[in-house]
C-alpha cells in the first residue's frame, strides 16, 4: 500500500465507510501491538491499547494532514497513549519477553534446538538491553532498524527534528551496545 | 631514579596503542553492526487475531462537513507531468488570450479618447495675412516666445497663414515671426501689450465660454 492508497482510505472513511479505515488497521496493526507489547508487557493490555490508538486516530481522522505518511502520525499518537499508560503503572520487563519456549520445540535435531534456543536467548538479552533505554531512544532504534522507517519518518512519528532524530539513533545505539556488553561481558 | 626513554620503544608503544584504537574501532563498528542486525531479526508478536474486527466494530461513521472535505481536497499535494511538445498549443491559447485581453484592458487608452489635461484646453486659431510671407511661425507666452514647433501653414492663394493651437484659459500675449527676423503683432486683436523693447505683443483672453478665432 503507498500513499496514495492511504490517502484514497482515509477519504473514504472522511466520506463515511468506516471499512475503509479496515484496511489501515490490517496494515498497522502489528508495529502499534508491538510498541504497546514493549511498554505494557501483557498482551491483553497491549490490545486494548493498540485499539484505542486506533480510535483515536480514528476520532483525529479530519486531522491528518493529506500528503503526509500514515505511520509515523499513528506511531506519535500510540507513543503518546504509551508514554500516559507508563505514567499510571510501572512496567514489568519480565513480562514483555518475546521469548517462547514453544518455538524449540519443532526443531528436527538438537543441534537446530539447540541454534533456536541460542537465537532466543540473544533476543531476550536484545529485548531486556532495548527495555533499559528511555522509550524515545529504544523506539528510534525500533522504527529505524526493525520497521526500516527513513529519518524523516521516525522524525515525525518521534515528533522531532530530522537532526535530532538522527542523534537519537545514533545516540540510542551507542547506549544499547553499553547495556548489551554490561548484561553479556 | 630516573629511567631515560628509548625512542625505538616509544615509536613501539605509539604504534602499539594505535592499532589498538583501530582494533577497537573495529570491534566497536562490528559490535554496532551485529547489534542492528539482530534488532532487523527480532520477532514480532503477532496482534491477537479479531482485533481489527474489535476496533471497526467500535467506530461509527463519521460525518465530516462538507468545508474540511473541500479543504484536504485543496491540501493533497499532486504531481504534474506534461511534454513541452503538447504545451504548444496551450503556450499559443494562453499568448492569444493574452492578446486579446490586452486590446481590451481598461487601462488602454481608447484612441478617440483625450488626455485630460489636454481636454481642458480650448481650441483657438490663428491667422495671418502677410502676403509677402516666405514663412510665418507663432511666438507667445504660451511656448516661452520660441517659434520652433510653432511654424503657421499657408492656405492656398489667399496668402492667409493659419495655425490651430489648444490653449489653457487665461491671458496670453503672441505675435508673429515672418520670414524669422521680423515680429508682427496681430492686427485684428483688440488688446496689445508693449514689449517694452519698441514692439506690441497682441494680447488673448482665452475662455471656455467663447471660443477664439483669430
Amino acid at each position: 500500500m503507498d500513499g496514495n492508497d492511504e490517502q484514497n482510505c482515509i477519504d473514504r472513511v472522511l466520506r463515511g465507510e468506516v471499512n475503509a479505515f479496515g484496511t489501515l488497521v490490517e496494515r498497522y496493526q502489528k508495529p502499534i501491538f508491538n510498541l504497546m507489547y514493549r511498554m505494557a508487557g501483557s498482551s491483553d493490555k497491549a490490545a486494548d491499547l493498540t485499539q484505542e490508538t486506533f480510535i483515536r486516530a480514528y476520532q483525529k481522522l479530519e486531522r491528518f494532514h493529506p500528503g503526509k505518511k500514515f505511520f509515523p502520525w499513528l506511531y506519535s499518537i500510540g507513543l503518546n497513549l504509551a508514554r500516559d499508560f507508563a505514567r499510571k503503572k510501572t512496567w514489568n520487563p519480565e513480562a514483555g519477553s518475546t521469548l517462547n519456549p514453544e518455538s524449540f520445540s519443532g526443531c528436527n535435531s538438537p543441534g537446530d534446538q539447540h541454534d533456536r534456543m541460542c537465537e532466543s536467548l540473544e533476543f531476550l538479552r536484545l529485548e531486556k538491553a532495548l527495555n533499559e533505554l528511555p522509550l524515545i531512544y529504544r523506539e528510534a532504534l525500533i522504527l529505524r532498524y526493525h520497521d526500516e522507517c527513513s529519518m524523516r519518518d521516525i522524525a515525525a512519528a518521534l515528533n522531532l527534528s530530522v537532526s535530532a532524530a538522527k542523534m537519537r539513533v545514533h545516540r540510542g545505539l551507542d547506549m544499547l551496545r553499553e547495556q548489551y556488553i554490561r548484561r553479556n561481558p | 631514579m630516573s629511567r631515560k626513554k628509548d625512542p625505538s620503544v616509544q615509536h613501539l608503544r605509539d604504534s602499539s596503542a594505535k592499532l589498538d584504537n583501530t582494533v577497537c574501532e573495529k570491534d566497536e563498528n562490528q559490535d554496532l553492526l551485529a547489534l542492528k542486525r539482530l534488532i532487523y531479526r527480532m520477532p514480532d508478536r503477532e496482534a491477537p487475531a479479531g482485533l481489527a474486527q474489535s476496533i471497526l466494530s467500535s467506530l461509527e461513521p463519521k460525518t465530516v462537513p462538507g468545508w474540511v472535505r473541500i479543504y484536504r481536497w485543496a491540501l493533497r499535494p499532486r504531481t504534474v507531468t506534461f511534454q513541452p511538445l503538447k504545451l504548444v498549443p496551450a503556450a499559443m491559447v494562453l499568448l492569444l488570450g493574452l492578446a486579446i485581453a490586452f486590446q481590451f484592458a481598461p487601462w488602454r487608452k481608447d484612441p478617440g479618447s483625450m488626455d485630460p489635461r489636454q481636454a481642458s484646453l480650448i481650441p483657438v486659431t490663428f491667422t495671418l495675412s502677410y502676403p509677402k510671407a516666405e514663412s510665418v511661425s507663432l511666438i507667445g507666452s504660451f511656448n516661452q516666445w520660441n517659434p520652433a514647433g510653432h511654424r503657421m501653414r499657408q492656405i492656398g492663394d489667399l496668402n492667409t497663414w493659419v495655425l490651430e493651437l489648444r490653449l489653457p484659459e487665461g491671458r496670453h500675449e503672441y505675435a508673429f515671426l515672418v520670414d524669422g527676423k521680423m515680429v508682427v503683432p496681430d492686427q485684428s486683436s483688440p488688446f496689445y501689450q508693449s514689449d517694452g523693447f519698441g514692439n506690441r505683443n497682441s494680447v488673448l483672453f482665452v475662455s471656455r465660454d467663447e471660443p477664439a478665432n483669430i
